[in-house]
């Protein structure tokens, strides 16, 4: 989960790292012109400290980085202010989003900029911090600066040779991390100011690990976001409350809802998931969604899964693809499958189009066969009547030709 | 790094499960004795005392409350498999660790960065092998299968007392499946065998973003055994997993003494991804490690680097069956 930066700082402050002072206007506020200059008055006489350059950086509450090239960070005068937040309030994100929150910070005397940010490592599996005494914009190009220093997850770090004075700034940095599981912290830039001792974070990007979600019942308190960048869709929540409903298997955890698709997808399996969607983007088949389950879940919950997959109108057929499951019940959850099928409008007798709704499934693993014929039986009459057209493949099956059946189906 | 393991799995190996009293773990437990190794103790917290029996083989296993009460009644445990949610994984594996248990399996995925990392460091200073988290399991031909392979009924070629002799390969050899889906690995082995190309190891890596066994740290033992012919890595986008296995080849090519250089074998790999990199940086795909980037772990970084290490990159995985027929 990527925070936004004002989310972010509110971390750094817990633990005691500075960030300039600040404060933040909703579009709820900026929406009244009044409350917004009275608002505007107090926070402008009240916060002045002494390092400030008299300038403010007002900068859009977004889910993305390089705000400044898409004028998202715009600096401002005492005069200027309101103008420059309207304005702000006026764009959109580089996901097409509106702006929610600007945060306005005092503009601070820097003496010098530095990178600072801690991240896992794939190659060495460790923590490592990542330092650079040239911090600021385009560290994208200035990559060759950055040096790599490992660190334990196990203890705090003891020594900071590159620059020993930051080593309070780092084992802070070292405990925000750990203590929120985050899977980056980028501090950038952090400045030496000019009039004050320490550092300053004037920038900052954290991501948390969604996977240690249970053990942070705080993060229920930010405010919805996708991987997307945009709150998610009312699907999106749906298939991520089936998944969330019981411990059982995942189903619905990944749901993205896509544009223009005909058909609906309930892959299974991580690998096969990603190789099924491969499939279909090689054939031209356009999928509506992707959603995966995996991990032996109930019948229920891929009832409910399935029912969130057809509530998606104008689909021309379902593709059901997963890999030769290991542990997975084929028979429980193909059951669930069929479950949501009967319930959904496109089985029922009004939505009769000219064209029979297209279903390819392609499953293997415990109890694969038995499963098949259940489904056989119970669309029988939907199949004789040609309300539904079905392929059944086994695990024989290569899973990437499935995206061509599925095509074939739909011609 | 981890130096002078002994081999993933050993006929003789005495295994314990971790949360043998939950649903998978019980299962997992029906599915090992079937493949022929010897399962003789579990751990679940609280239900020290308690026995599960299996009657699909009659047998009877005491339950501990702790890996150090199972260790201490059978010290010749040598593998430990842990069926526990993943807000548990850190504090049984550390348990195991903390008993120096050589080999220790973890099934549950998405486990936190943090936990994992925790484990890997201390299992580190321990020279204690972990496969996983996020791994179905690992299996050798005639030996056994350890986690949930298969469901108990994979690949003909993985059942208890089956030997590469008995296959219509002329030179009697096999080739290794390494997969960080645990379905990828079951849906290849079983095109393999229905193509009689026997297979002699099976491995799920696993598919979270940080694992304790990658390809690369498998290769030795597998360059080195003589039953393995050729390997097959089945890949996805995310992380640096198949550009280190692919490093680990170069350094070998380049080091013509190596005694392991002059056992340098085929690898057949193939890569998914290509709808996931239509999607914004960041975003997870099918498994936790699959992780959307321009920077890192992009499909074309993978199959460059494994091409110039000289793998045979293919476009689907039944091509891999046609490039083993070819060599087998």
């Amino acid at each position: 989960m990527l925070l936004t930066e004002h989310e972010a700082k509110k971390l750094l402050v817990r633990a005691q790292l500075q960030v300039p002072d600040h404060f933040l206007i909703t579009h709820e506020l900026a929406s009244n012109e009044i409350e917004l200059l009275t608002y505007l008055q107090q926070q402008t006489t009240a916060s002045a400290i002494d390092n400030a350059d008299s300038r403010f950086y007002v900068k859009a509450q977004v889910l993305h980085g390089n705000r400044a090239e898409q004028g998202l960070v715009v600096s401002s005068t005492n005069q200027t202010l309101k103008e420059v937040i309207l304005s702000l309030f006026s764009k959109r994100d580089q996901h097409n989003q509106p702006i929610s929150a600007v945060l306005v910070e005092h503009g601070l005397k820097i003496k010098q900029s530095f990178y600072i940010a801690l991240r896992y490592d794939t190659v060495t599996r460790q923590l490592v911090c990542l330092y650079s005494e040239k911090g600021g914009t385009g560290m994208d190009e200035r990559g060759d600066t950055l040096q790599k220093i490992p660190l334990s997850v196990l203890e705090k770090p003891k020594t900071f040779t590159q620059k020993p004075e930051l080593l309070t700034t780092l084992q802070k940095l070292w405990q925000t991390f750990t203590e929120n599981d985050a899977s980056l912290i980028e501090i950038n830039p952090l400045a030496q100011v000019a009039t004050q001792d320490g550092f300053v974070c004037l920038d900052a990007k954290i991501e948390l690990e969604d996977s240690a979600r249970f053990r942070h019942s705080e993060w229920s308190e930010y405010p919805e976001r996708s991987a997307f960048g945009r709150p998610p869709t009312l699907l999106e929540k749906k298939a991520l409350q089936v998944s969330r409903s019981d411990h059982r298997g995942v189903a619905g955890e990944s749901f993205f809802e896509l544009p223009d698709g005909e058909i609906g997808v309930m892959a299974s399996g991580g690998g096969a998931s990603t190789l099924a969607m491969d499939a279909l983007l090689a054939v031209g088949v356009k999928p509506a969604n992707y959603t995966e389950y995996s991990g032996n879940p109930t019948r229920e919950k891929v009832h409910a899964l399935t029912t969130v997959v057809l509530s998606i109108p104008h689909l021309k057929g379902l593709y059901v693809v997963g890999s030769n499951a290991n542990f997975t019940d084929i028979y429980e959850t193909l059951a669930g499958v069929v479950d949501g099928l009967l319930e959904s409008t496109y089985l029922q007798p009004q939505a009769k189009s000219t064209k029979p709704f297209a279903i390819l499934v392609r499953r293997g693993g415990p109890r694969w066969q038995e499963a098949f014929e259940m489904v056989q039986e119970r669309l029988a009459g939907y199949i004789q009547s040609n309300q539904i057209k079905i392929k059944l493949c086994g695990p024989d099956f290569p899973l990437l030709d499935t995206a061509q059946e599925m095509k074939n189906l739909l011609a | 790094m981890i130096t002078d393991l002994n081999p993933l799995l050993q006929k003789d190996s005495h295994i314990l499960i971790q949360g043998i009293t939950g649903k998978e773990g019980s299962k997992a437990l029906d599915w090992i004795l079937s493949s022929g190794l010897q399962v003789v103790a579990g751990v679940t917290p609280g239900k020290g005392g308690q026995i599960v029996y299996s009657e699909k083989h009659a047998k009877e296993i005491p339950v501990f409350d702790s890996v150090q009460e199972a260790v201490q009644k059978f010290p010749t445990i040598s593998i430990s498999t842990i069926y526990a949610p993943p807000q548990f994984v850190k504090n049984a594996a550390l348990e195991a660790i903390g008993q120096a248990i050589q080999t220790i399996h973890i099934f549950a995925e998405n486990v936190p960065t943090l936990d994992t990392l925790t484990i890997l460091e201390e299992a580190r200073q321990k020279n204690v092998r972990i496969v996983g988290p996020s791994s179905i399991g690992f299996a050798r031909t005639g030996i056994g299968a350890i986690g949930s392979m298969g469901g108990g009924s994979m690949s003909g070629y993985l059942q208890p007392n089956a030997t590469l002799d008995a296959n219509t390969t002329a030179n009697k050899k096999g080739v290794a499946i390494l997969s960080k889906s645990g379905g990828m690995a079951n849906t290849i082995a079983n095109y393999l065998t229905q193509h009689s190309i026997p297979q002699t190891y099976i491995i799920g890596i696993g598919g979270d973003r940080f694992i304790g066994t990658t390809y690369a740290d498998l290769l030795p033992e597998l360059l080195a055994d003589e039953q393995t012919a050729a390997i097959v890595v089945i890949g996805e986008i995310g992380g640096a997993y198949e550009e280190m296995l692919a490093q680990k080849m170069m350094q070998l090519s380049k080091n013509p003494k190596d005694t392991l250089t002059q056992k340098l074998k085929p690898v057949f790999a193939f890569i998914s991804g290509i709808f996931a990199e239509t999607l914004p940086q960041g975003v997870a795909f099918g498994h936790a490690g699959a992780i959307v980037s321009k920077s890192e772990g992009t499909r074309a970084g993978k199959i460059a680097a494994l091409k110039q290490a000289g793998a045979q990159v293919v476009a689907s995985p039944t091509e891999i069956v046609t490039a083993l027929q070819a060599i087998l």
